[in-house]
């Protein structure tokens, strides 16, 4: 295998398709802000023009871009003007993800990104091989950790092996995950901010025929306009359902020792391998939506890895019943522990929480009393008053022996599982208000994907906070 | 605990007179913006002159509290502490917080010092680890060097042992 290779030549297709998808929105635009003196252009030829240019550029980059792997390097070569090698010890490799998107799925073809530690140094990318070459690069790769012996891979191919534990996310779960994921307000937002943008190319005469058949005339009233609102809501809820159950159909999250791996998807499939030393923190989540029904989602602060956000591997799993969380922590991450109890705020930070949160949000509705209508605006009031009491009722600490947990609400719920020596600083603060009450901050810092995360929680009691300091002291 | 066994050691009285240097310096360079409003701009196009009187109310008061209040508060809850295995800071004016960095941690250490530092001799000493950024201000140029070696030595010692 000394010899460069190619990839696969649907690399040409794919690259294709790629081009002319990124190509479409300004093209698109651009036609319909010039559509009156597009009328006598030849765009039959001009679309053919410009898809051979695209199926001859695709063709250059296919061609001039080769790569091989040996002696413990991945080397790539690229660039028809300008050449471009690149070359990854595999020491150096973080982690090697396969992804295969719809259309590769159709030409059996997939792609393979290969990360090193830390966003700045180089990372690699493939974007048509076989599954079969996918899979051999990828076990060259990570085969380094066994010194060659082949031990690790040929485990891994039984998958009956003892020491895999699995989850697999069932359908009504992912359902349910969709539907209380929240995104259907970003979702409604979306179509109404395009409904907004696209409204002056709707001719009139069709709006003013669309818009009787709905209303008769002289006859608007506000339910109508509620009732539109709701629809578009409701529908913007079931497409976000469904799409999240698309996109992370199949969850899987398997481990082997200390390596994970999670794959999902149905139409583009993924799949990112993570070894277990570069988790930092758990967090594991009830959000808003899901709390009432016990469920909750696990995330991880990861070290490493990419500077492009849609990589981060931070969902460890989507959805899991809080009643299933201590055999599922037990399973798969027995490093954390769940406490059995957690230490409480003090009684008298609860006027502080409250405080924190009711006197901006009474500011902010006093102003608001100038302007017409602005007493609806006393309606945020008591749940402003119910968060921050909630707020009060979540914060809790505890310390075992390796491990701290901290356990906090924005507007969702949060444990966060750090172990001690995971924890790259820890501040204490006080104000002079908590100071008076004998109150601080306690927060702390993580490596994370994007540098590094803090976890905080307000109003500890002096006693608590003095325990966790001694804890964390090497002292 | 935040007041009792407060870290022991405080960073240099020069600190005082450097920021008081810095904070002036400051507060004269921005003297220039409401000037340049009252004696040119509010002529040229007809705007009323109180507004740069109100500017330089303003820039007054702010150079007041961050040349001669502001450090003279902040000098007072400096304070630091290198221990065989970690690094203990506290510092803040209203807010004072309280940070444990372990040696272990430590991934550099460096010093850095602008002209007003230089004249008075001081120097700044930064402390980074893979997540956070922590820094002792104002420690004599000597002071900073030693401390820099002595954390770099320990912070290798302990990651022998991880």
């Amino acid at each position: 295998m000394s010899e460069y290779k190619h990839q696969h030549p649907f690399m040409i297709i794919l690259e294709t398709v790629k081009s002319i998808v990124y190509a479409i929105p300004p093209i698109f635009f651009f036609a319909l802000s010039r559509r009156d003196e597009l009328g006598n252009v030849n765009i039959p030829l001009l679309a053919a023009i410009a898809l051979i240019a695209i199926l001859t550029y695709s063709t250059t980059k296919w061609y001039f871009f080769t790569y091989q792997y040996e002696n413990g390097y991945l080397h790539i070569r690229r660039g028809l003007l300008f050449k471009k090698e690149r070359s990854i010890k595999r020491e150096r490799v973080q982690t090697v993800n396969v992804i295969t998107n719809f259309i590769q799925k159709l030409l059996g073809v997939t792609s393979l990104h290969v990360k090193t530690a830390g966003s700045m140094e180089a990372e690699l990318s493939l974007t048509a091989v076989t599954l079969q070459e996918s899979q051999n690069i990828k076990t060259y790769l990570e085969n380094h950790t066994t010194n060659g012996s082949g031990k690790n891979h040929a485990e891994e191919s039984e998958t009956g092996n003892a020491n895999v534990n699995t989850y697999n996310v069932p359908l009504l779960n992912l359902l349910l995950a969709g539907a209380t994921s929240g995104r259907f307000m970003l979702l409604f937002s979306l179509i109404a901010a395009a409904l907004s943008q696209l409204y002056p190319y709707i001719p009139e005469s069709y709006m003013g025929l669309i818009l009787e058949q709905v209303i008769p005339r002289n006859n608007i009233n506000i339910s109508l306009l509620l009732i539109l609102i709701f629809g578009l809501l409701l529908l913007s809820w079931i497409i976000s359902t469904l799409v999240f159950a698309v996109q992370y159909s199949n969850f899987t999250l398997q481990r082997q020792e200390d390596d994970i791996r999670i794959s999902y998807g149905l139409i583009e499939q993924k799949e990112y391998n993570l070894n277990m030393k570069r988790i930092q923190a758990l967090s594991v989540k009830d959000s808003l939506l899901r709390q009432p029904l016990n469920l909750c989602s696990i995330y991880a602060e990861v070290a490493g890895g990419s500077s492009e956000k849609q990589d981060y591997v931070t969902t460890l799993y989507p959805l899991l019943n809080l009643r299933e969380l201590s055999r599922f922590m037990d399973n798969m991450f027995p490093e954390y522990i769940i406490p059995e109890n957690m230490h409480p705020l003090p009684l008298r930070s609860r006027k502080r929480y409250i405080i924190r949160l009711l006197v901006p949000a009474i500011v902010i509705v006093l102003l608001l009393q100038l302007v017409p209508y602005g007493w609806v605006s006393l309606l945020v009031l008591p749940p402003t008053f119910l968060l921050g009491l909630s707020r009060y009722n979540t914060g809790g600490t505890a310390i075992l022996e390796k491990q701290l947990t901290l356990r906090f609400r924005n507007i969702h719920r949060y444990h966060v599982f750090v172990l001690r020596d995971h924890i790259q600083t820890m501040q204490i603060s006080s104000n002079p208000f908590q100071r008076m009450s004998d109150l601080d901050t306690i927060g702390i810092s993580v490596l994370s994907s994007r540098g590094g995360n803090r976890f905080a929680l307000a109003d500890v009691d002096r006693e608590e906070s003095g325990k966790i300091w001694n804890w964390f002291s090497r002292n | 605990m935040m007041f009792e066994n407060e870290p022991s050691e405080c960073i240099d009285s020069r600190a005082l007179k450097s920021w008081f240097v810095s904070g002036l310096l400051l507060g004269i360079v921005a003297f220039s913006i409401p000037l340049a409003y009252i004696f040119l701009i509010s002529p040229a196009w007809d705007l009323p002159r109180e507004w740069g009187w109100i500017g330089i109310a303003l820039v007054t008061v702010y150079t007041l509290w961050s040349a001669i209040i502001a450090p003279q508060l902040r000098i007072r809850f400096w304070r630091y502490e290198i221990r065989e295995n970690e690094v203990d800071i506290q510092n803040g004016i209203f807010i004072i917080k309280r940070t444990l960095i372990p040696m272990v941690r430590i991934q550099h250490v460096d010093t850095e010092h602008g002209p007003v530092m230089r004249f008075f001799g001081l120097a700044t000493l930064r402390i980074s680890t893979a997540a956070t950024d922590h820094y002792i201000p104002a420690l004599s140029r000597e002071k900073a060097a030693e401390l820099m070696g002595e954390i770099a030595a320990l912070a290798r010692v302990s990651d022998e042992d991880v």
